[in-house]
């Protein structure tokens, strides 16, 4: 008891102490005393091409290579992280207008940006980059109507230093898509020196090169094992920005390698922590353990169009059988939170008031089986990715829960391909799916995943009312207008379950303690310039 | 027609090709050799169209892989033509099969560069670690093996098959991260369990794709010396749970033979104990060792997933994992044809090498 204390203070001191450092970011005065940091990645880089991605890992890898026009501002919070703000600052544009309607956003360039290899960074290659976000190749297409972008010609190029974006109408995201780092500015110059007649893009120039417009470049490429990121000399904030001369990705597939990693030193940073292992790793003086509360949503997804599930009864009954607490505490070790509605925790507007389906309430939901005519309760296949421990463990937790109410589970893990094959099929009828929204907004959440066309809309839920709330709220620039729709919406889907709001992980990101500047943005990933070492 | 005198050319290198023919034929080494190179052949075939339209049934389509979170039909459609998966599956076949007569394995579809350039980037790293983990094996289940076998029954012959049985039980994943906790972080004795170099140590120029000869080759010493600290704990426990079967094989191997006739006869005209045991016991008995340990060298070339994953080590077997995991066809169809390829030439090896250990055996 008396040892527990003394170590508690202990890590309550390390913590404070990390936070202080952090915040006096001490300009370091010559390249080589800065030190290298080592992170050890649970998955490897596909690829770097900008709008074709697919890991996780390569989030991050572009997030340091391609400097979009404003960033998320950023402030240290007590436990020396650095939190992103909902305020946008400049990056490469040095500011901005935007109309009295919100429809015209005039950006003025930095005359001193520069790409990697020298050239100016101007107002042609963010033409040139959304041209291809539009028309090219890629995924991005898909997000530039949050912005309300549909048509290239939106954006045009007022002088070198001058870009102009003309949205359709007033839209709530246009800030936060624009700080993606997949709005970043791609070299014009060096697409076409590689584009050929079969790639017009230079796809295959940009898998594995990037002539960086962000604050890295990739000095080794060596695929499966290692990437070097050294500070881009020609980086516009200079190089008093970088708290370390090199950022190296190491690809540790295995988890318990990457803990012994961090324990013995040789890494700084490791990613991809199992919850289970986080009670011992804390025993450690040497490491910090962050938790950090994010917005990913995992459900419990019922097919509005199959049987039994079609009847609103039985899916509120599943809502208040599932034993969220006891998931949450033992799937995720605790390091979680349950959201009480489709939009997230710590999302804008987010709000628990409508939730009814208290956690236990078992003779509501038999009751409401009952009306419902399965008051001999049913047996049904709940279908989950087998890669994802989580979500196995999870299932069996569900299972256990609606056996309370005579529901019978039976569990079937299948590959992820194959999982998300059968998602795309849109017949699944009971599932455990999760969602994270790249921009951290309600609408965008709701747009994708419970709009009645939406392709993510797996469970086939449809309300036309919800849908015209939903539009109505992601093309308004009012705050107090979107916080009455948002709510209004939440009211409708808790009432009508077309999920079971499980559980939203954390992200742990284990460091060694001297390690500095956790930077969190809004796409949650790693910024490496700010990660720095105290002695 | 203006070709008589090409005629008569033709008309006489065929009877120059048939007298050496004739010459090659009666040869019993060649034959047998272009027999079993047919029969590799139609193996390699066979393996072709069983990898292709296996991994082709494999529950999970790529393209809806490739197209992510944010799909929908229209993309998807678009991948699928991309990729070439809306053909029907034998006009692909078709077009693969063409396509690897040049050397083309297809796109890795996760990372957009060609199969082929990936698995030539990773088959060092697993063969190295293969070669110097065989080497282990032999150096453990040699010695071993025969000194159970000499001393039947006594309380070594007991300690070594107990360790065999221990070798044939333990999970390989437990030992690894075992060897990696005790060798790496209690004692320090071991580099960090992160692929073949120490960070930050150059690749030396590549000849064989192997740290150790290379680095050799270029006289730098120390990156010799690095990649083999590298090399010894990953390679000894693979070494370790393969070395039981190999331990058994050689204690019965050495049981039979040393209850033949002939050592009985050796011993009686009094040739030492030592030449009777190494020299004419062993040499008969290597013939069940040598299928043996081509089983065994296969299997630690073929890429050891387990291992390869905990020590982070970039060889084939933690590739075709991946691959595997995001429906990457392409790459799982080389690695199995690679597979395929090394087990062909190895059987021709093994097969060349009993002709050379034991007379009796004929080619034909």
């Amino acid at each position: 008891m008396k040892n527990h204390s003394v170590f508690l203070i202990v890590l309550l001191c390390t913590v404070l102490a990390s936070g202080i450092s952090s915040q006096v970011v001490l300009p370091a005065t010559a390249q080589e005393e800065k030190p290298q940091i080592i992170i050890a990645y649970d998955g490897d880089i596909d690829h770097i091409e900008l709008m074709q991605f697919r890991s996780v890992a390569a989030y991050d890898a572009t997030a340091n290579l391609y400097e979009p026009l404003i960033t998320q501002t950023v402030v240290a919070n007590d436990s020396g992280e650095l939190v992103g703000q909902a305020e946008f600052e400049g990056a490469i544009a040095e500011s901005w207008e935007v109309s009295e309607d919100g429809t015209v956003f005039t950006f003025h360039l930095r005359q001193d940006a520069k790409f990697a290899d020298g050239t100016p960074i101007t107002a042609n290659d963010y033409k040139y980059t959304f041209d291809r976000a539009i028309t090219g190749p890629g995924y991005l297409a898909l997000l530039t109507p949050f912005m309300a972008i549909d048509t290239a010609d939106q954006i045009q190029v007022i002088d070198d230093y001058t870009l102009q974006i003309t949205t359709n109408r007033p839209a709530a995201l246009t800030e936060t898509i624009l700080g993606f780092q997949v709005f970043g500015a791609i070299s014009q110059a060096t697409a076409s020196a590689n584009a050929t007649e079969e790639d017009p893009w230079a796809e295959q120039y940009f898998h594995q090169n990037s002539n960086s417009s962000g604050p890295y470049v990739i000095t080794e490429w060596n695929q499966g094992v290692e990437y070097v990121f050294e500070p881009n000399p020609n980086y516009w904030r200079g190089p008093e920005f970088f708290q370390n001369s090199a950022t190296i990705f190491r690809v540790v597939p295995e988890a318990s390698t990457r803990e012994q990693l961090l324990r013995a030193g040789d890494v700084d940073v490791a990613l991809g922590i199992p919850f289970s292992s986080l009670d011992a790793l804390k025993q450690d003086s040497n490491i910090a353990i962050h938790a950090i509360p994010t917005t990913r949503i995992y459900h419990l997804g019922m097919n509005n169009n199959v049987a039994p599930f079609d009847d609103v009864r039985v899916r509120q009954a599943v809502s208040m059988a599932v034993p969220y607490d006891a998931i949450i505490e033992n799937v995720l070790a605790g390091y979680g939170q349950q959201p009480k509605s489709p939009v997230s925790v710590g999302m804008e507007g987010y709000t628990d008031e409508y939730w009814s389906y208290d956690d236990g309430d078992l003779e509501a939901a038999r009751a409401l089986l009952e009306t419902a005519g399965y008051g001999d309760g049913f047996e049904i296949d709940l279908t989950v990715p087998q890669e994802d421990q989580g979500r196995v463990d999870a299932a069996t937790w569900i299972q256990a829960g609606l056996a309370e109410i005579g529901i019978t589970v039976n569990i079937n893990a299948v590959p992820t391909a194959q999982f998300s094959e059968l998602l795309y099929s849109h017949e699944l009828p009971f599932f455990i799916e999760q969602w994270y929204s790249w921009g951290n907004d309600p609408f965008y959440q709701l747009t994708f995943n419970l709009k009645c066309d939406a392709f993510p809309n797996y469970v086939n839920y449809c309300n036309p009312e919800v849908d015209a709330l939903i539009d109505a709220g992601t093309f308004s620039r009012d705050p107090q207008e979107r916080a009455d729709l948002i709510r209004r919406a939440q009211q409708i889907i808790v009432e009508e379950a077309p999920w079971a709001f499980l559980y939203q992980p954390d992200l742990i990101i284990a460091t060694r303690s001297n390690v500095t500047g956790l930077a969190l943005f809004n796409d949650l990933t790693l910024r490496y310039a700010y990660l720095g070492k105290t002695e | 027609m203006t070709t008589t005198p090409d005629t008569g050319a033709t008309d006489q290198s065929p009877s120059l090709w048939l007298s050496f023919w004739a010459i090659l034929r009666s040869n019993p080494l060649f034959r047998y050799l272009l027999r079993r190179l047919g029969l590799a052949v139609l193996a390699l075939v066979g393996v072709i169209g069983v990898a292709f339209f296996l991994t082709s049934v494999l529950p999970g389509n790529p393209a809806v892989v490739r197209a992510g979170p944010l799909a929908n039909e229209e993309r998807i459609e678009r991948y699928e033509r991309e990729m070439g998966l809306d053909r029907p599956l034998v006009v692909q076949f078709a077009d693969y099969v063409v396509h690897l007569a040049q050397g083309d394995l297809g796109e890795s579809w996760s990372s957009r560069q060609p199969a082929q350039d990936e698995l030539r980037a990773r088959i060092p790293a697993t063969v190295e670690l293969g070669i110097v983990a065989f080497g282990l094996t032999l150096a453990i289940s040699l010695p071993l093996g025969i000194l159970a076998a000499v001393y039947q029954g006594t309380i070594i012959d007991w300690v070594i098959r107990l360790f065999a049985t221990f070798g044939a039980s333990v999970a390989l994943f437990w030992l690894a991260l075992i060897g990696i906790h005790l060798f790496y972080y209690e004692w320090d004795i071991a580099p960090p369990p992160l692929d073949r170099l120490t960070i930050g140590t150059e690749e030396p120029p590549s000849v064989t794709g192997l740290f150790t000869i290379d680095s050799l080759l270029a006289g730098d010493i120390k990156t010799c010396r690095d990649a083999l600290n590298h090399l010894w704990l990953p390679a000894m426990t693979l070494a370790l749970v393969v070395s039981a079967p190999m331990t058994k094989m050689i204690r019965s191997a050495m049981l039979e033979t040393l209850d033949k006739d002939f050592i009985r006869t050796a011993r009686a005209v009094g040739l030492p104990p030592r030449t009777i045991i190494l020299v004419d016991a062993l040499r008969s008995a290597f013939i069940p060792v040598l299928t043996t340990s081509g089983i065994v060298f296969g299997y630690l070339v073929a890429g050891n997933v387990i291992v390869e994953r905990v020590f982070s080590w970039a060889g084939v077997g933690q590739y075709v994992w991946q691959a595997l995991d995001a429906n990457n066809l392409n790459a799982v169809r080389g690695f199995i044809l690679l597979i395929a390829v090394v087990y062909i030439v190895l059987n021709l090896v093994i097969d060349l090498l009993y002709s050379l250990l034991d007379p009796r055996i004929r080619l034909n």
